[in-house]
């Protein structure tokens, strides 16, 4: 028996002995979240159009790669920074029985996340040829998702530690320590290469409904997924050296900012310039903000370049796009936050989630400034369109992330997923 | 065996540990002891696999901790300032998973050196500080490695534990294990260990055997020989 699955099976088993019914919530809200964000979609959310085919795969294709990033986050989560990690480090380690336990978890752990897609799109009626459709390009996704997730940031340390890779991670890692750029990384790999095979899987299922030869396509998510997992459980051995990864990351930040991270973070220079009883509880959520969600922060940077690139030609569906994913960091931000900490900080739910709006507002800003572009080459909607989103996912990630802190996720999703096909 | 030669650390431009030679030979307890600062951490994160050294190498078990980590993982049993444990295991199942990826060890033994007869069955998010810390070491030594590193792992232990645990640790010992415990109580390496080293700025200051000790004990020795910064 796989020790790793062994104690996974036992905890679930403890958890739910331990919380009953509650437990159910967490599979439940994101289901209940998903249809109420599928009912309030305006009515051309769901309409196909006159091409069948492309509509469905433009419907599947976003809400499959808005579900495929929430479950690269949560592998990278699962893998990289987990409560397991403590554990594991400490003894012996058989890669390859971990890595399969590591999969089963990630797979367990976003099912709600799939079935609040799933429900998300009901109103294309559910039993209907065109719902089977979009329902077989999300499970594709989630499917892909799940093998690039775990597969990715498995692998990741191994890069970090590896000098052929050296002169690449030099050239990509900014101020980060070499060590840190594979890792920092892994979850946009992830992301880029479950997202692309999502689309194309959306994209054959839709060909289906013509019975066009594309559908062809659906393998797609099928073979890069399983070639993921094949090439990353031959390496899984390697993570016996993710805590001197870890470990020297930690260090290295720790000794950088010695004495100056209390004053001075990313972006806090803002809060000299909002209203004095509001700079205490920003500048918290800055810094948490930073502390534990930097990899998303920075990804706002390359949204940006993307959406400013798109905003040329008068596109608003990476600024749009950009903004909804940079605040999904923010939403994990909140998972983490133990519960007596507001109480303690004598800090009540709506400062909290005031103070994580503007955060995330600024932690998000610079891919609306991407869309600035367009608007100097007149083309003023994709701006206006990520600005808009801009507002609306600050409210939506900060409101949920502060309720519902660890369900915060697939409760977020569905309503990104709205705000995105509705603003681009 | 435990063997630390020639080591540096450095973080940036602070250098945590400055040339740190060490060693703890089989059947032998050392104690560790500095003022907050003086590298003992690091060192003991050097020795778990958990930094690398900018200079010199780790040993453990015989094996270098950085050449081969998994099977100097095997060699060690590791207990850190912080126990890491899993919430919704008891103690008995958790130790259960610690035998089966060390591949050996008795659980029932493990279990009587912590003295939480019933409790053991109990999940550890139920669990006190101190019981948390018994189960920690427990399954640091459960696979009765040849090589074991004690963070801190002493405070918090009612009397009756910390008893039992230093029997343990002494018929590890006996057996041929090194020991290697860093603590800041000193009273607690004046009755344990044969070797106190005493740390400061990242360097080993003194090395001496506790029956050399003068008149004052370790505590004279630590007046004179450690300042803080």
């Amino acid at each position: 028996m796989n020790p790793y699955r062994l104690a996974a099976r036992r905890q679930r088993a403890a958890h739910r002995r331990v919380h009953g019914l509650a437990g159910w919530v967490g599979l439940l809200l994101p289901v209940l979240a998903g249809a109420a964000a599928g009912r309030l979609a305006p009515a051309p959310f769901f309409d196909p159009g006159r091409d069948v085919a492309a509509g469905l795969a433009d419907i599947g294709g976003r809400v499959a790669v808005l579900l495929a990033a929430g479950v690269a986050l949560a592998a990278y989560q699962a893998v990289v920074r987990g409560p397991d990690r403590g554990v594991v480090d400490l003894h012996p380690v058989d890669g390859p029985s971990w890595f399969d336990a590591r999969l089963e978890e990630v797979a367990r752990g976003s099912v709600p996340w799939l079935l609040a897609a799933l429900a998300f799109v009901h109103p294309l009626g559910v039993g209907t040829a065109a719902y089977a459709v979009v329902a077989l390009g999300l499970v594709l996704g989630w499917f892909v998702a799940v093998c690039a997730g775990v597969g990715v940031n498995t692998v990741a340390p191994a890069l970090g530690l590896d000098p052929r890779w050296a002169p690449v991670l030099d050239g990509i890692r900014g101020p980060n320590p070499r060590l840190q750029a594979a890792l920092l990384y892994a979850p946009g790999v992830a992301l880029t290469v479950a997202g692309l095979a999502a689309l194309a899987g959306t994209a054959g299922a839709a060909a289906l409904v013509e019975g066009r030869p594309e559908a062809w396509e659906m393998l797609v998510p099928l073979v890069v997924g399983a070639g993921v997992v094949a090439a990353a459980r031959r390496r899984a051995q390697e993570v016996v050296r993710y805590p001197v990864v870890l470990g020297e990351i930690e260090a290295a930040w720790a000794a950088r900012e010695q004495g100056e991270e209390a004053r001075h973070v990313y972006l806090d220079w803002v809060v000299r310039l909002v209203p004095a009883g509001w700079r205490r509880d920003l500048t918290r959520e800055l810094r948490h903000l930073w502390r534990t969600q930097r990899g998303w922060s920075l990804a706002a940077w390359a949204f940006a370049a993307l959406a400013a690139l798109e905003s040329w030609s008068g596109g608003a569906q990476v600024g749009v796009a950009g903004v909804a994913i940079v605040a999904l960091g923010a939403v994990r931000a909140g998972a983490e936050d133990p519960p007596w900490l507001d109480a303690w900080l004598d800090l009540g739910p709506w400062r909290r989630a005031a103070a994580r709006a503007g955060s995330v507002a600024l932690h998000a800003s610079p891919v609306v400034l991407g869309t600035g572009v367009g608007f100097l080459h007149g083309h003023p909607a994709p701006l206006v369109a990520a600005a808009a989103a801009l507002v609306l996912v600050a409210l939506l990630s900060a409101g949920v992330s502060v309720a519902l802190r660890a369900r915060a996720v697939p409760v977020y999703l569905p309503f990104a997923v709205l705000v995105w096909g509705v603003l681009s | 065996m435990i063997e630390v030669v020639g080591v540096e650390k450095r973080f940036g431009s602070t250098t945590a540990l400055a040339g740190v030679d060490l060693t703890v030979r089989p059947g032998e307890l050392v104690g560790l002891l500095g003022h907050n600062g003086a590298g003992k951490s690091t060192l003991m994160k050097l020795l778990a696999g958990q930094l690398q050294p900018s200079a010199g190498t780790v040993r453990v078990g015989g094996v270098d901790v950085g050449a081969d980590p998994g099977e100097a993982r095997r060699r060690l049993g590791y207990v850190p300032e912080e126990p890491a444990l899993w919430e919704y295991l008891s103690a008995r199942e958790f130790l259960e998973f610690v035998v089966s990826v060390r591949g050996r060890g008795d659980v029932e033994a493990a279990l009587a050196v912590t003295g939480l007869g019933a409790d053991a069955d109990r999940l550890v998010r139920e669990y006190s500080q101190g019981m948390r810390r018994k189960t920690a070491i427990a399954a640091a030594v459960v696979a009765r490695p040849p090589a074991v590193v004690l963070d801190e792992a002493l405070n918090g232990l009612d009397p009756p534990s910390a008893v039992r645990v230093r029997d343990h640790l002494r018929e590890l010992c006996a057996e041929g294990a090194a020991v290697l415990l860093s603590t800041h109580v000193l009273e607690t390496v004046e009755r344990l260990a044969d070797r106190v080293v005493l740390m400061t700025r990242g360097r080993v200051v003194e090395d001496v055997r506790v029956a050399e000790l003068g008149d004052g004990g370790l505590e004279a020795l630590f007046r004179e020989r450690i300042r803080p910064d």
